[in-house]
């Protein structure tokens, strides 16, 4: 059953019920009103719309930066994630790869992953398979005093707009 | 009306806000660009830290740090941070800036909206203390990405030792404390004995082979210091062809292998108009100066002391030659084997005379015998006499008169020992070389140092005693007033003191000293810069660390750069190999309060190579021959310990002196590398 839209307390009162000093007294849009003309009623709704539209792009850009926030929240965990281990690992061990491999994410996080050091696995938070990739490359770099790999995270999402949605994480595995 | 207007301020209200929030979402954007925007600026800083380490380690490849030549390197504590405060090092002021442009530019490869990369380091002092500096290094990477100006900035803290104790380094063996001044003499043995009961233990003051015409090889060569006390070291008195015999001090040029090779002496001239001569054969400590009888009528009294010869050999050993500089009272004692001989022929060897009826033949070589008393002055006892066992006395003016050039009585050679007076006797006879005055500088063991050069400028003759070769002062030299002078075109000077009373340990007092502490040798196991590489421990970046309590270290260690380690109390150490050809590297091992103890592992080397070892206020052990290579710093020295044999070569990268050995010893020591950043707006 449908509840009524207004409180008990506020119901109209029959003019009957009412005092008689109430009952005497006309009407108030009665006194000299006689009702909003066709252009007051057009320029109330443009105003109306001038206000929703404002309230309509703050809500939809509100939620744009929010869904972004959430990226950049997510992209930030894994680039952080990644750099931190990366770090410790020292130059022991790597191998390089052939070119850019994927990453899919599975139940916690734990990867060995081709050219990392054995028996040295990769902890990332998950990531929504979905609408983000995740891939790695590790690669020789030779300019440096002692043998190092330069190690690159490369995250790709499903953003909106015409704005960049991918970052590359990059750390270096040498002996400093 | 009122509700249009605020319906109007509602709607520039809400239009204010959604311009709000494009912007916090451009505002997210650019976070994700300078999030890309920093990855590379921190590559980038590896890189530079990289190659910085790399000087830091090898100690070349900076001019403005480590500079080539014999410049003093700001990073050097005596220069007190000058030169250093406020250094712009960049990428262009290193040997490999060609290899450091290569690595970035690999790394803009990998990010192609970065347009430009430039790092830059300022350097800044904030502590400068004769030992050591400290301070930050402020490394600017300013890059363009995507049209976006990033500056980032990543400051790392530093530190700067002199690892060679100063001027420790400069001495092979420094001793604070003495003792009694007879304990190094401790190896008895005989004339032909190769070895005795105890075995020498060597000092090799220098890598350079001997050369005679070079007497100024102190200056490149270690020191010795053997404290403040008297001590006597006797040399060792077994044949030159022997394999621990120190006649070599004497004659180092004469080689010989033969254990029946005449011994070496010098001649007199005739004396008066005879066909005699006077022969001086120095020779060390032995036991047959005690127990071969003829031998001890010529020192004509018991002298135990002469029985056993030192346990510590100053100068190296035959075949390795290496005169030096000794600070201390520190004395030798020899015997100057004077005889008579008879050369009718001119050729300073003795003749072969008759000496009895029956036709022996036998060499004239006539002892005179030591005289300390003045009852033996007396001319009455005959002397000289021949001393031989295998035949009668012959009695040189009773029974020599008819050969030519003897004259009838010893009136005729030495008139005032003959007249009852000891003058002339005196000069000639056996000698101690503790006989002679101070004022002869013979007894000193640096008059020694004089005798090994002796003859190199003079046309090749020997004289006695030797022209001096260091100032007056240094016979001996107590080191009270020790300089250290740097050879450099500076012509600075490196240290000025009392070795008396200087202390080993003053610079590891001071906290601020050290780049890292470990409470427990476990810790620095566990957490220290030790790494095994091929199964060897390696300690391959600068070092400078405080070991609270005891520390014992790996066997087979090898460090690949300056490496300053100190522990509280003792330290063992199994064996310290040297570093790898072409690295120039060296470990200064402190203990601070206990001893060193030299303990190799079975089938492990007894060997530690490139190290200085100090220990300020206790002694070094070791129970098996060992192989020290640098330097040796302690309180006291156990002889008991150096009877165990061994040698200690000083190492020439410890030579303060040597402003490229002073650079090459500096400890710059960077702190951890933390992805922080200080981020100007």
């Amino acid at each position: 059953m449908k509840k009524p839209l207004t409180h008990p307390a506020c119901r109209r009162v029959e003019p009957s019920r009412l005092p008689p000093r109430l009952r005497q007294s006309p009407p108030v849009a009665a006194v000299g009103q006689p009702g909003l003309t066709l252009v007051e009623l057009m320029v109330a709704v443009a105003l109306l719309a001038v206000v929703f539209l404002p309230i309509w792009l703050s809500f939809t850009q509100s939620q744009a930066t929010i869904a972004e926030g959430q990226w950049e929240s997510l992209v930030i965990n894994l680039g952080t994630a990644f750099a931190g281990q990366i770090r410790q690992l020292g130059p022991a061990g790597w191998s390089p790869t052939a070119g850019i491999l994927p990453i899919t994410p599975v139940p916690g996080g734990e990867y060995q992953l081709a050219g990392f050091p054995p028996m040295r696995k990769l902890i990332l938070p998950p990531w929504p398979a979905a609408q983000m990739e995740v891939a790695y490359e590790v690669q020789a770099f030779g300019p440096l005093p002692t043998p190092g790999f330069l190690v690159c995270l490369h995250v790709r999402w499903q953003g909106k707009g015409p704005r960049r949605h991918q970052i590359v994480f990059a750390e270096l595995a040498t002996d400093e | 009306m009122v509700v249009l207007g605020l319906l109007t301020v509602l709607s520039f209200l809400f239009l204010f806000l959604s311009f709000q929030s494009r912007q916090f979402r451009y505002v997210t954007h650019r976070g994700i660009e300078e999030e890309e925007a920093f990855q590379v600026a921190r590559v980038a800083a590896d890189i530079f830290w990289a190659w910085l380490q790399e000087v830091a380690r090898t100690r070349r490849g900076c001019d403005k740090l480590f500079p080539e030549g014999e410049a003093v390197s700001p990073l050097d504590p005596a220069a007190r941070g000058r030169g250093l405060d406020g250094l712009r090092l960049a990428a262009s002021d290193f040997a490999a800036a060609a290899r450091l442009e290569e690595a970035w530019q690999a790394l803009k490869a990998k990010f192609p909206g970065v347009e430009t990369l430039q790092v830059a380091s300022t350097w800044s002092v904030r502590t400068a203390d004769p030992d050591f500096l400290s301070g930050r290094i402020i490394l600017a990477v300013d890059l363009t990405a995507r049209q976006r100006r990033h500056r980032f900035e990543f400051p790392r803290e530093f530190r700067a030792v002199s690892s060679l104790p100063r001027p420790f380094a400069k001495f092979t063996l420094f001793v604070r404390e003495g003792g009694a001044a007879e304990r190094f003499n401790l190896i008895e043995k005989g004339f032909q004995d190769d070895t005795g009961d105890t075995r020498p233990f060597y000092l090799y003051n220098t890598d350079e082979i001997y050369q005679a015409s070079k007497p100024d090889l102190w200056r490149t060569s270690g020191w010795v210091f053997l404290g403040g006390a008297s001590v006597t070291l006797n040399l060792d008195g077994s044949h030159p062809g022997r394999r621990e015999s120190e006649t070599f001090i004497f004659w180092p040029t004469l080689y010989t292998d033969d254990p029946g090779a005449e011994l070496p002496y010098a001649c007199t001239d005739y004396l008066g108009g005879s066909k005699l001569r006077v022969r001086f054969t120095p020779i060390g400590a032995m036991r047959d100066w005690l127990t071969v009888g003829n031998l001890r009528e010529t020192l004509m009294e018991e002298l135990p002391r002469l029985r056993r010869c030192s346990v510590l050999r100053l100068f190296g050993d035959r075949r390795r030659q290496t005169p030096t500089r000794v600070f201390g009272h520190v004395f030798a004692e020899y015997v100057l084997y004077a005889t008579l001989i008879y050369d009718a022929n001119g050729d300073s060897v003795p003749d072969h005379i008759q000496v009895d009826p029956a036709g022996t033949m036998h060499r004239a070589i006539f002892p005179l015998p030591r005289l300390t008393r003045g009852d033996d002055y007396l001319p009455q006892y005959g002397l000289p006499v021949i001393m031989t066992t295998r035949v009668p006395p012959f009695f040189l003016f009773l029974q020599g008169h008819g050969l030519p050039g003897v004259p009838p009585s010893l009136a005729d050679l030495m008139p005032a020992y003959a007249a009852g007076a000891p003058s002339d006797y005196l000069t000639f006879m056996t000698k101690l070389a503790s006989d002679f005055t101070l004022a002869s500088r013979l007894p000193s063991y640096n008059a020694l140092y004089d005798q090994m050069f002796d003859g190199a400028t003079t046309g090749g003759r020997k004289s006695f005693p030797a022209p001096a070769i260091f100032p007056e002062g240094n016979y001996p030299n107590p080191g009270t007033a020790v300089r250290l002078p740097e050879d450099g075109p500076r012509a600075g000077e490196l240290f000025r003191g009392d070795l008396t009373v200087l202390d080993p340990a003053a610079p590891y007092r001071k906290a601020g000293f050290f780049a890292s502490w470990y409470e427990s040798a476990a810790v620095f196991a566990t957490q220290g810069p030790i790494r095994i590489r091929g199964g060897v421990p390696v300690i391959d970046r600068p070092t400078v660390a405080m070991i609270e309590g005891p520390l014992e270290l790996p066997d087979r260690l090898q460090v690949e750069a300056p490496v300053v380690l100190v522990a509280r109390q003792g330290v063992t150490v199994r064996s310290v190999v040297g570093p790898p050809p072409g690295i120039d590297a060296h470990l200064v091992l402190v203990s601070l309060e206990g001893d060193i103890t030299i303990a190799p592992l079975a089938g492990s080397p007894a060997a530690v190579r490139g190290t200085a070892l100090l220990a300020p206020n206790g002694t070094v052990r070791w129970a098996v021959p060992v192989d020290l290579q640098g330097c040796l710093t302690v309180r006291t020295l156990d002889p008991a310990i150096l009877g165990q044999g061994g040698s200690l070569t000083w190492d020439r990268r410890f030579d303060l002196t040597d402003p490229a050995a002073a650079r090459r010893g500096i400890a710059l020591v960077l702190g951890p590398n933390l992805p922080h950043l200080l981020r100007p707006e």
